[in-house]
């Protein structure tokens, strides 16, 4: 699935020097959201924002476009205020401050380098504006640039360099003065999906070397998966849920959540009888001894791999369906497939050399456990 | 905005492989075809008069327009007028078209429609305008008088002052104009990182936008420069005979004298000296971004 420790298509300038990093190393900082809320005109980006950030951690806010999560980022590095709420790093309240006192390290989506300098005077930077003597700024910079790889590019100008390059000087630049923060906000939504794969792997170990806390911005819920320790699912200017990748695709809390992050089938689900589980389109009642009696807007996740067609231990619902397409993957194949009951669903399974792959058309029959049905309210229409 | 001077690029890149393909040099053909005859044919007969004396050819008019005496004055004078102009356009310039491109856009068209009205009024029509504001009993002088705070008119018109703060307000909008246009190009996200890595508002100015900018405010300095040398109905109505221009030397020539031979040579003075003074701005600038690490360096 996602791509394994030897990427032979790596760029090879792509590899980091491990040694470099025993020279550098932050501490990271502790980050507190205390009820952020920001209004532009009539709309309100974000509504009482409260989120704990604990050092070290690489902290993913999550969300589409309008979603709220630059409004959160921004009123961190201090580009725009806050209407009320604090926000505190290592308990002290920098909401007063003007975003240069923050020492905050930022990478921009755009990289943002500045074309007027070489790119070793883009990363000595933020060191002259911290007045660090020369000998100093000469050393660190070298030290980056080892870290990155790029210490025979240092008299370039950024235009002379590919995308994948700027990225890693802005990477350069938000690290050389070893910030206890560093905030990336899409850093890798302007790369081709290999190198995004491919640096992806460089942010984390770097961060992981650095020992800093990472507050990281995207809209991309697979790089969301793929590199936080903790994600935060924003939308409309909410927190829908806080928790680890594995929380986030094994114990959706909203329909929302199950279907942005990961890919599921969703389908309502009648839980008006306590102790029972009515999902009508997979034609599935089960008994559950926890469920109780609920009214409003439910939904069934059930995320594609769950569905299986050899039996299984538990799996005790079953399900037929008829073969509408089978996409091969490689080392998995992917179904789509239509229940008796009319729902077009997705199913999944690891490829093994012994099995046939159904055909267009034909009916099989699935099983599926109880406990791997995730039961989600649809916040939207059952409300808050 | 033409980049040989805003952004003195490495050269390498930008010239080398990215060479207009023959088949759409025709495109130039209307404006060559013009230039040749409005511009460089003229400008050949006059360099061809400028030399033509009592009998054939000789340096004579070159010699009373350069060697000591009222000419070589006036053209020092108008050279260091039109510096001065120049100089005066960018401090004053540079501000407003900040102020301007830091606007959101849709609040720009409005703003710069109000800096671009003077440009509808003719130059004469505005010229006039200055002589009912600094005249013996103009605006300014009977304000003054009526606070009380001289007793009799000043003398404003036709002084160097007065010659001085026309030009400005004529030339002021395009100075603005040319550095406006190259201040919308630089991504201000630019200035967001220069905050958050550390820089004070002003350092982030100066750093950054100063030098991203410099080259807009190079290219408004020459072309307001070259436009101030040229000048002719401003001193000649607001700086009266005492603030006598080249331009209106070489007009006395042509039109009353009937010296073409010595209205041609300072012509030509006049051509030379502007390139001269351009091309040493250019070079200038090209040199100490080169030399400063920003721009140019290999």
């Amino acid at each position: 699935m996602v791509p394994t420790m030897v990427d032979v298509n790596k760029p090879s300038s792509g590899t980091l020097n491990r040694e470099a990093f025993s020279k550098v190393k932050a501490t990271g900082a502790t980050i507190e959201f205390q009820s952020v809320r920001k209004a532009y005109g009539s709309v309100t980006a974000l509504h009482d924002f409260s989120l704990t950030i604990h050092p070290g951690e690489f902290l993913t806010i999550l969300g589409s476009s309008g979603s709220g999560k630059t409004t959160a980022l921004n009123a961190l590095a201090g580009f725009s205020g806050a209407d009320s709420g604090d926000i505190l790093i290592d308990g002290k309240s920098v909401i007063d401050e003007p975003p240069e006192r923050r020492n905050l390290g930022m990478v921009f989506q755009n990289y943002s380098l500045f074309p007027h300098m070489t790119v070793f005077d883009n990363i000595a930077f933020p060191l002259r504006m911290r007045r660090a003597p020369r000998r100093e700024i000469n050393e660190r910079v070298e030290r980056v640039l080892e870290i990155v790889r790029l210490g025979a590019l240092a008299k370039r100008m950024p235009r002379d360099l590919s995308g994948g390059q700027q990225q890693r000087v802005a990477f350069a630049r938000a690290i050389v003065f070893e910030p206890p923060v560093l905030l990336m906000d899409e850093p890798l939504g302007a790369l081709d999906l290999k190198l995004r794969e491919a640096l992806q792997f460089e942010i984390k170990e770097i961060q992981h070397q650095l020992g800093c806390t990472v507050v990281y911005v995207t809209h991309d819920q697979r790089e969301a998966l793929a590199m936080s320790s903790r994600i935060v699912v924003l939308r409309d200017g909410r927190i829908e849920q806080v928790g680890t990748p594995s929380e986030m695709y094994d114990a959706p809390k909203s329909r929302f959540v199950a279907d942005f992050i990961g890919q599921t089938n969703l389908l309502a689900a009648d839980l008006s009888t306590a102790g029972s589980v009515s999902i009508s389109e997979l034609g599935a009642v089960y008994r559950d001894a926890d469920s109780q009696a609920r009214q409003g807007a439910w939904y069934a996740s059930v995320r594609p791999e769950k569905l299986q067609r050899r039996p299984a231990e538990g799996a005790d619902i079953a399900v037929g369906v008829t073969v509408q397409e089978a996409v091969f993957l490689g080392d998995v194949i992917e179904y789509s497939a239509r229940t008796a009951h009319g729902a077009l669903i997705h199913f999944r399974e690891q490829r093994r050399d012994r099995d046939r792959i159904p055909e267009r058309g034909e009916t099989i029959s699935l099983v599926l456990r109880p406990s791997d049905v995730v039961l989600v309210p649809d916040l939207a229409k059952t409300g808050r | 905005m033409s980049d040989g001077v805003a952004m003195p690029r490495d050269g390498k890149g930008a010239a080398r492989g990215r060479r207009a393909p023959l088949s759409s040099l025709w495109l130039l053909a209307p404006a060559a075809v013009l230039f040749l005859f409005v511009f460089i044919l003229p400008v050949g007969e006059v360099a061809l008069w400028s030399v033509q004396g009592e009998a054939g050819l000789s340096a004579e008019n070159y010699e009373a327009a350069l060697g000591a005496g009222p000419y070589r004055t006036i053209l020092f004078g108008t050279l260091q007028l039109s510096f001065g102009v120049a100089c005066a356009c960018i401090l004053v310039g540079y501000p407003a078209a900040y102020f301007l491109a830091s606007r959101p856009p849709r609040n720009r068209t409005l703003l710069l429609l109000l800096i671009l009205t003077p440009l509808w009024v003719s130059v004469l029509v505005r010229t006039f305008g200055w002589i009912v504001v600094l005249g013996r009993e103009g605006l300014v002088n009977s304000m003054l008088i009526g606070i009380g705070a001289v007793d009799g008119p000043l003398q404003m018109l036709y002084t160097r002052g007065a010659v001085y703060i026309a030009m400005v307000q004529v030339l002021l909008p395009v100075a603005i104009l040319v550095m406006f246009s190259t201040m919308t190009t630089i991504n201000r996200s630019l200035l967001m990182a220069s905050r958050i890595l550390g820089a004070s508002p002003w350092r982030g100015f100066v750093h950054i936008f100063l030098p991203l900018s410099a080259g807009g405010a190079v290219n408004a300095w020459m072309l307001t420069f070259v436009l101030a040398l040229g000048f002719f109905i401003t001193p000649a109505l607001v700086g009266g005979p005492k603030e006598t221009m080249i331009a209106n030397l070489i007009a006395t020539q042509i039109t009353l004298t009937l010296d073409w031979g010595l209205g041609s040579a300072l012509g030509m003075v006049l051509v030379v000296a502007g390139f001269a003074v351009v091309g040493a701005i250019a070079l200038l600038f090209r040199r100490v971004t080169g030399l400063s690490g920003h721009g140019g360096s290999r």
